[in-house]
C-alpha cells in the first residue's frame, strides 16, 4: 500500500469538520518542482463529547475513538533518483467505566500502529529500476483494569500488553526485457522483536506490585523471483518461487515457497484465472472463543512453536456485460493450514502460568499447535462507471480447526468461521452537485463456546471430607457441549449519506449529512450472563454489549 | 432540518446511545435447555462398595431454581459376560463384590435408563494393580511459624518407579497420622494433617518408565510432639477418564474470566455428563516416631 505523494507544485488542503470526527490534510511543495510533504491527521469525539453528561444519567459509561496521524516527503533528485520518507501513527480505544457509590472501575483496551518508511527509487535503465526501503513499525495491543473501592480506599490497577516491533531492509528490482515479460527479483529482511505478553499490576492495600515483560526475537529474510509473461494477448502466466528462512532462539526454519497463478481471457468479455501458493506465516494470531472480551494477539514462531504453513488453490471466472457496464466476478479456494496455534483449555493469557502446576511457564505453555481448513466461493458483480456505481459481494466460506488438545480433539469451527459475508456499496450522482451514498454489510455472527447449562460435579474422594481443602469444592460447573458451537448474533448495519459540492472561489466546500447505523441495529461486540430476580424468582439471561448504535453526523469539508 | 440548534442533535444523540448500550440478548436463539444425567463413579478392586452418583443438570437461562426431577432410573453394570441390575441409594446405585467382582484388566460398561427418556452410556477399563515401588524421603526444616510447638516442619519427597511402555495416569495423596496422650486426663487422643502435593494428578507423558519424583513442601508441624506418628501415601494408578476428569476440574475456567480460556469439564459419558472411571491404589506408611 503507498501513500499518496504531496503536491510538488502549489500548496493544497482539504479539511473536514464534523460532530463526531474532524481531519485535514495539508500538502505542497518543499522545493518547487523537486519535494513535497502531506500531512494529515484524522481524530474521532463523539465520546468526549458525550462523556460529561453520561456521567450524570448512567453508571455505566461506554466510550470508543480513534486517530491517526500521516506524514509524507518525497524529494526528486533527478529521472533517475527518488526519495521518500512517510510515517504512519495511529491508535484506537475502547472503554467502558463503572460507578456505584461503593466502587468504580475503568476497564478497556486499546491497540495502535507506528510505521516509518524510507524508500530509494532508482532508474538503472528504461528498463530496470529498484526499490530499497527501510521500514519500521511498532504494533501494540493492551488491555487494562482500573478498580477502587471507595470507602475500603482499595486500589487496584492490572495492565496486559502484548506487540510486534519490526525493522525491515528492504531491496526489489524490476526488470522489463520486453513486453511480454516483467521480471522482479527481491530480498527483504525483518528483525522482529515480539512482547507476546507484558503483565503490570499493581495492588496497594495486598503490597503487589508486579512487572513482568517478556522480549522474543527473531529474524525473518527471504528472497524471490518472479515473472509475468505474457505469451500470447489473451494469456498472462505468473510465476514465482521465494525462499523464506527464519531465525528462532536455536532453531531455524528454512522453505520453499512456490506460486503460480494463470489468467486466460476465452473471449473479449470472459475469462478465467486460477492460482496456486504455498506460504509460511512467521507470526500467529491467537484468538480466545468465549463470549466475553473478544482478544485476538499476535505472538512470534519460537524454538518450539513452528510457522504457520499454508496451500491454496483457486480458481475463478470473470465476465464482463455492456449493456448495462457490468463485471461478474466469481471465485472458490481451498486452503489448507498446518501449525496453527490456539490456547490450550483453560488457559490463560493474562496470567501465564498453568493452573495445575507451579513452575514457571511463559506463554507457549499455554498454547497448542494444530490444523485448519478453510474454503469458500466469493461472486462480485461490480459497476465502476455511470451515475450509479458501487458493487455488491458475496462470500460462502467454512473454517474449520482441529488440535489435539482442544475439544477432546473433534474438529470446530474457527471463531471467525463466517458462513456468509455481504456487502452492498453504492454511490449515485443525482445531480452535478449532489451526490447520495449507501453501504450494507452483513456477517454471519462469530462462532464462540457459550455454557448451555450447569451441574455440580463430584471429586473421587477417597479418603473422605478429610481430604477435601479450601478452593478444591466445586461449586457449580457449566455445560458448554461443543466447543464453538454457538453463533453470535450476524453483524449487519446500513450507513447513508448525501453530499452536497459547491464550488468557491477558493476552492471547493462540501457538506455531508451521513447517518451510521441507519436502522441502529444492535452488533454484538461481547455476552455476559446475568441474573435479575424478579417476584422472588430468579431468570437467568444472556446480556449483549453493544458499540455504535445509530450516529447521524454533519460535517463540512473545504478543498483548496 | 436545520442545523442551527445543534443541542437538538446532541440530545438526540445521547438518548440512542444511553438506549444502545446493553441488552438482553433476543435477536439470537439462546441454547435449548436438554436435561441430562450427571454420573460421577470410581471403581476399584479394593473397594468393599461402590457408589454410582446420579444427579442432574439445571437450566441457566429462564427462570431458575425450578425443580429438575430426573423421574425413576435403573442402572446396569456389565463386565462383557454377565449384567447385573444394581440397588438403589441415597444418591444413586450401589453395588459390592457379591453383586460384581471388579477385576484388574476387566472392562465394565454402565447404562443408566430412565422413565423420562434418559438412556446413558460409559465404560471403563481396570488399570492392572502393578508395583511402583514407592519411596519417600522426609525432611525436617527448620521454621519459625509462631504456632509450631517444634520450630520445625517436615517436606516430603516421594518417587514412583514408572512402567516402561504404558501409559500410565497417577494422583497421590498422604496423611500424617499421630497418637497422644492428653497430660492431664491421660485419654488417648488421634490427630491427622493432609499432605498436599505440588501435582496432585499428573502422567507419565515424557517420562515414560523413569522416576517420577513428586515433592510437597507445604510442611507437616503436627507431630512432633506426639507420642507416635505415622505418614501414610497412597498412590492410585488412574484410568485416563479419571486423570482427565480430575484435571479439567482443577483447570475449570466457567467464562467468569474474560482473561482465561474456556475449559469444559471432560466427561466419557455418552448422552449424559461426568464420569465412570477406575483405578488401583498403591500405599506407603513411614513411622515417624
Amino acid at each position: 500500500m503507498n501513500m499518496k505523494e504531496g503536491n510538488k507544485e502549489e500548496w493544497h488542503g482539504e479539511g473536514g469538520i464534523g460532530i463526531i470526527s474532524s481531519r485535514v490534510t495539508v500538502e505542497g511543495p518543499l522545493k518547487k518542482g523537486k519535494s513535497s510533504i502531506l500531512l494529515s491527521g484524522r481524530r474521532t469525539y463523539a465520546d468526549l463529547i458525550l462523556r460529561p453528561v453520561l456521567a450524570t444519567m448512567s453508571e455505566e459509561n461506554t466510550g470508543y475513538y480513534f486517530y491517526d496521524f500521516n506524514a509524507k516527503i518525497n524529494y526528486d533528485f533527478g529521472r533517475k533518483n527518488k526519495l521518500y520518507l512517510s510515517g504512519y501513527f495511529g491508535k484506537d480505544r475502547f472503554y467502558m467505566k463503572y460507578k456505584t457509590d461503593y466502587m468504580k472501575e475503568n476497564i478497556g483496551f486499546q491497540w495502535g500502529n507506528a510505521t516509518g518508511t524510507l524508500r530509494w527509487n532508482h532508474l538503472f535503465t528504461n528498463k530496470v529500476f529498484s526499490n530499497t526501503s527501510v521500514i519500521f513499525s511498532n504494533y501494540t495491543f493492551g488491555i487494562y483494569d482500573k478498580y477502587k473501592v471507595i470507602e475500603e480506599n482499595k486500589d487496584y490497577y492490572a495492565e496486559y500488553y502484548s506487540g510486534i516491533r519490526d525493522l525491515s531492509l528492504k531491496y526489489d528490482i524490476d526488470f522489463l526485457p520486453n513486453p511480454a515479460h516483467r521480471i522482479k527479483v527481491g530480498a527483504l529482511t525483518i528483525y522482529h522483536r515480539f512482547n507476546p505478553h507484558a503483565y503490570v499490576e499493581e495492588d496497594y492495600p495486598r503490597d503487589i506490585h508486579t512487572k513482568d515483560v517478556r522480549f522474543t526475537n527473531g529474524l525473518e529474510s527471504g528472497i524471490y523471483t518472479e515473472d509475468t509473461w505474457q505469451p500470447v494477448q489473451v494469456l498472462k502466466i505468473n510465476g514465482g518461487i521465494r525462499l523464506s528462512h527464519f531465525i528462532a532462539t536455536k532453531n531455524q526454519y528454512n522453505f520453499f515457497e512456490p506460486r503460480l497463478s494463470a489468467a486466460w481471457r476465452l473471449k473479449n468479455d470472459f475469462a478465467i484465472k486460477g492460482s496456486y501458493a504455498s506460504m509460511n506465516q512467521y507470526i500467529h494470531m491467537i484468538s480466545n472463543t468465549g463470549i466475553s472480551l473478544p482478544t485476538d494477539l499476535w505472538v512470534p514462531t519460537t524454538d518450539r512453536i513452528k510457522p504457520q504453513q499454508s496451500k491454496q488453490i483457486a480458481f475463478g471466472v470473470v465476465k464482463n456485460f455492456t449493456k448495462p457496464n457490468l463485471s461478474f466476478s466469481m471465485e472458490g479456494y481451498y486452503k489448507t493450514m498446518d501449525h496453527v496455534i490456539g490456547y490450550k483449555e483453560g488457559a490463560s493469557f493474562l496470567l501465564l502460568d498453568e493452573p495445575s502446576s507451579a513452575t514457571n511457564l511463559n506463554w507457549e505453555d499455554n498454547v497448542t499447535a494444530g490444523q485448519a481448513w478453510s474454503y469458500g466461493i466469493e461472486f462480485l458483480l461490480q459497476k465502476k462507471e455511470g451515475r450509479l456505481n458501487g458493487w455488491i459481494g458475496y462470500t460462502l466460506s467454512w473454517t474449520q480447526m482441529q488440535f489435539d488438545s482442544i475439544n477432546f480433539g473433534k474438529k470446530y469451527y474457527a471463531k471467525y468461521d463466517r458462513r456468509h459475508d455481504i456487502s452492498v456499496v453504492s454511490t449515485y450522482k443525482l445531480t452535478k452537485s449532489i451526490i447520495l451514498s449507501g453501504t450494507w454489510v452483513y456477517g454471519t455472527g462469530n462462532a464462540v463456546t457459550l455454557a448451555t447449562s450447569e451441574y455440580y460435579p463430584n471429586e473421587h474422594n477417597p479418603e473422605g471430607s478429610y481430604f477435601r481443602y479450601p478452593g478444591y469444592f466445586h461449586n457449580a460447573v457449566n455445560d458448554f457441549g461443543e466447543k464453538n458451537s454457538y453463533r453470535m448474533g450476524a453483524y449487519h448495519r446500513l450507513d447513508i449519506g448525501i453530499q452536497f459540492h459547491k464550488k468557491k472561489k477558493w476552492g471547493e466546500r462540501i457538506w455531508e449529512i451521513s447517518i451510521y447505523n441507519v436502522y441502529n441495529r444492535k452488533n454484538p461486540f461481547l455476552y455476559h450472563t446475568q441474573t435479575n430476580t424478579i417476584d422472588n424468582k430468579e431468570y437467568g439471561s444472556l446480556v449483549q454489549v453493544s458499540l455504535f448504535p445509530i450516529i447521524p453526523s454533519i460535517s463540512y469539508t473545504f478543498k483548496f | 432540518m436545520t442545523f442551527q440548534k445543534p443541542g437538538y442533535l446532541f440530545i438526540f444523540l445521547l438518548i440512542i446511545v444511553l438506549f444502545s448500550c446493553e441488552k438482553d440478548v433476543t435477536n439470537i436463539k439462546l441454547p435449548e435447555f436438554i436435561q441430562k444425567l450427571v454420573i460421577s463413579s470410581f471403581i476399584s478392586p479394593s473397594d468393599t462398595v461402590s457408589y454410582i452418583n446420579i444427579s442432574s443438570n439445571r437450566r441457566i437461562y429462564g427462570e431458575l431454581g425450578v425443580d429438575e426431577q430426573v423421574g425413576k432410573l435403573t442402572a446396569f453394570l456389565s463386565d462383557n459376560t454377565r449384567e447385573v441390575s444394581l440397588d438403589t441409594s441415597k444418591s444413586g446405585f450401589v453395588f459390592r463384590p457379591k453383586d460384581m467382582l471388579i477385576e484388574e484388566g476387566k472392562e465394565f460398561k454402565l447404562r443408566v435408563l430412565g422413565d423420562k427418556g434418559f438412556s446413558v452410556f460409559a465404560s471403563c477399563i481396570i488399570p492392572e494393580k502393578m508395583d511402583f515401588f514407592l519411596e519417600a524421603d522426609t525432611f525436617s526444616i527448620p521454621v519459625d511459624y509462631y504456632w509450631s510447638s517444634d520450630r520445625r516442619r517436615i517436606d516430603v519427597r516421594l518417587t514412583i518407579h514408572d512402567i516402561q511402555g504404558k501409559d500410565n495416569y497417577y494422583r497421590i495423596l498422604g496423611k500424617g497420622v499421630g497418637y497422644y496422650s492428653d497430660p492431664y486426663t491421660h485419654e488417648s487422643h488421634k490427630g491427622d494433617n493432609i499432605i498436599r502435593f505440588e501435582n496432585e494428578f499428573f502422567s507419565d507423558k515424557g517420562v515414560d518408565g523413569k522416576e517420577i519424583i513428586q515433592e510437597s513442601n507445604h510442611g507437616l508441624n503436627y507431630f512432633f510432639d506426639h507420642d507416635s506418628a505415622f505418614l501414610v501415601f497412597y498412590l492410585y494408578n488412574t484410568d485416563k477418564s479419571y486423570y482427565q476428569y480430575h484435571k479439567s476440574l482443577n483447570e475449570y475456567n466457567g467464562g467468569d474470566n474474560p482473561f482465561e480460556e474456556v475449559s469444559p469439564i471432560f466427561s466419557n459419558v455418552t448422552g449424559g455428563l461426568g464420569v465412570f472411571a477406575a483405578y488401583t491404589v498403591d500405599s506407603l506408611v513411614l513411622r515417624l516416631k
